[in-house]
């Protein structure tokens, strides 16, 4: 007998799905993850502006960061380097999500190369609950999550917790809008903008955003003073397990 | 186990939301998981069909995912992708297909047939039935209960396909291989762009002569593969 990598039912050794998460177990069996739109690369000139003006911005948030913050307790080397051995090791899970390459209507503030990608949507429900977005499927980068990528019927009442791995750079409008019993949602990364009309106006309760000790206000761009965001609360976050 | 036993064992975790199928000791029931809301298609047969083993490891658009293939003592039981959509020949109760819709089709049927011939598998029941479009326009050849390796030295023992849509080996003159799905292909083809059998109303031109290679009696005169009908497409 064995169990299922991802909601450890016990199956027979010569299976080949799982039957309790509706999960293929042979990787070769991904379903097709990438829809690709092929969308027009952006004039290089641009890019070169954008660069320039990202190196602006970073120069005065990095002279920022330098500023002594005593309210924040800081880790030594060797402490971070345990809570980053400390962070929880996720399954694999692309197969269940839809992905498009992204199209120049996407901000070149996050300088996309054009193979990079978006979430666009949920095939799979996850039977826990629990959503892990990883920043690269199939090896291409994910960038984003678009609008309504979580808003599937099948998928929206299932989401209980996100939680997003380091290089994801945007949250769109509306993209967990329909998540009525979204509860927790996880940053592994330290700087992520997060469009306003995100998160669903009406929940279940209180939405908690948890993000390592390392990030603050001025990395994270969240719109507290927005209707959705009004009631979430922020937790310090070790990057331990999710359950 | 027995198929029954798994079927039962099955249903505590799936509700049955509809018999698609039920002939020939082969039960095709489509189920829906209890919790997910997501559903699946079982096939139960009374004996071994390989091809599904084949298609366990293969990924192809055009042909519906095979989750599992379970071998039991009484036969076999394939997990199978859930396809919703129209079937062609449901499509075409509405009109008749345009060069360039039916041309879609069919290079979506032969790209699920460069897999399956790839594997040494011919399909053997090619039909409009068996052909379903999704909303999304993704085109899967289903149903591959009469399909054979072409590898076995024995001849084919049973006819197998449908009436119309069967070759002239199929019915017991030769034996079967690739060339027998492009025979129904030809069929298929003409049947999508005039509504009727080649034998009684052959398309005009350019199908018309495409038609006429796939459906030639003798099997060394059509394509001799997917690849070349493709090309002639």
């Amino acid at each position: 007998m064995k169990k299922c990598p991802f909601c450890n039912a016990v199956l027979t050794d010569e299976a080949n799905f799982c039957l309790y998460c509706m999960t293929s177990l042979d990787r070769k069996q991904k379903t097709t993850v990438i829809e690709i739109k092929k969308r027009k690369a952006l004039p290089i000139i641009l890019i070169f502006t954008v660069i320039l003006l990202i190196s602006v911005f970073s120069f005065i948030i990095i002279t920022d960061d330098n500023k002594e913050n005593t309210d924040t307790p800081k880790q030594t080397s060797s402490e971070k380097e345990d809570s980053r051995n400390d962070r929880a090791v996720y399954p694999e899970v692309s197969y269940i999500y839809r992905a498009a390459v992204i199209g120049d209507d996407y901000s070149s503030a996050y300088l996309p190369d054009e193979n990079d990608i978006i979430i666009t949507g949920v095939e799979t429900a996850d039977i826990t609950g629990i959503y892990y977005i990883p920043d690269h499927i199939d090896g291409k980068r994910v960038l984003g999550i678009d609008p309504l990528a979580f808003s599937d019927e099948s998928i929206r009442d299932s989401v209980i917790k996100v939680i997003l791995a380091d290089g994801i750079k945007n949250i769109r409008e509306n993209a967990f809008a329909s998540c009525i019993n979204m509860s927790d949602i996880y940053f592994m990364g330290e700087s992520i903008h997060i469009t306003a009309d995100a998160f669903s106006r009406e929940r279940n309760g209180i939405l908690k955003i948890h993000c390592s000790e390392s990030c603050d206000d001025r990395n994270f761009r969240l719109y507290k003073n927005s209707a959705q965001m009004y009631d979430a609360v922020y937790e310090y976050w070790d990057g331990g397990v999710v359950s | 186990m027995t198929r029954n036993e798994y079927i039962k064992n099955i249903r505590k975790l799936y509700s049955l939301s509809k018999l698609l199928s039920d002939k020939n000791d082969c039960t095709v029931l489509l189920l829906k998981h209890k919790t997910l809301d997501k559903k699946l298609v079982l096939r139960s047969f009374g004996e071994k069909i390989a091809a599904y083993d084949e298609l366990l490891s293969v990924n192809c658009e055009n042909l519906p995912l095979i989750y599992d293939s379970i071998t039991l003592d009484d036969g076999q039981i394939v997990l199978e992708e859930y396809i919703e959509g129209l079937t062609v020949d449901e499509i075409m109760q509405s009109g008749r297909y345009r060069f360039k819709g039916a041309v879609r089709v069919i290079g979506a049927v032969c790209n699920a047939l460069c897999v399956l011939h790839g594997s040494d598998i011919v399909h053997r029941d090619i039909k409009p039935q068996n052909i379903i479009v999704d909303k999304n326009g993704r085109v899967v050849l289903l149903d591959l209960n009469a399909s054979r390796r072409i590898s076995d030295a024995s001849k084919d023992t049973v006819i197998m396909g449908t009436v119309g849509y069967a070759s002239p080996e199929q019915l017991g003159v030769t034996q079967s291989d690739k060339r027998t799905d492009i025979y129904a292909l030809g069929v298929l083809m003409n049947v999508m762009l005039t509504g009727e059998h080649p034998s009684v109303k052959i398309a005009k031109g350019r199908s018309g002569r495409i038609v006429r290679k796939c459906t030639s009696i003798n099997p060394k005169d059509r394509y001799q593969s997917v690849k070349e009908l493709l090309n002639a497409l």
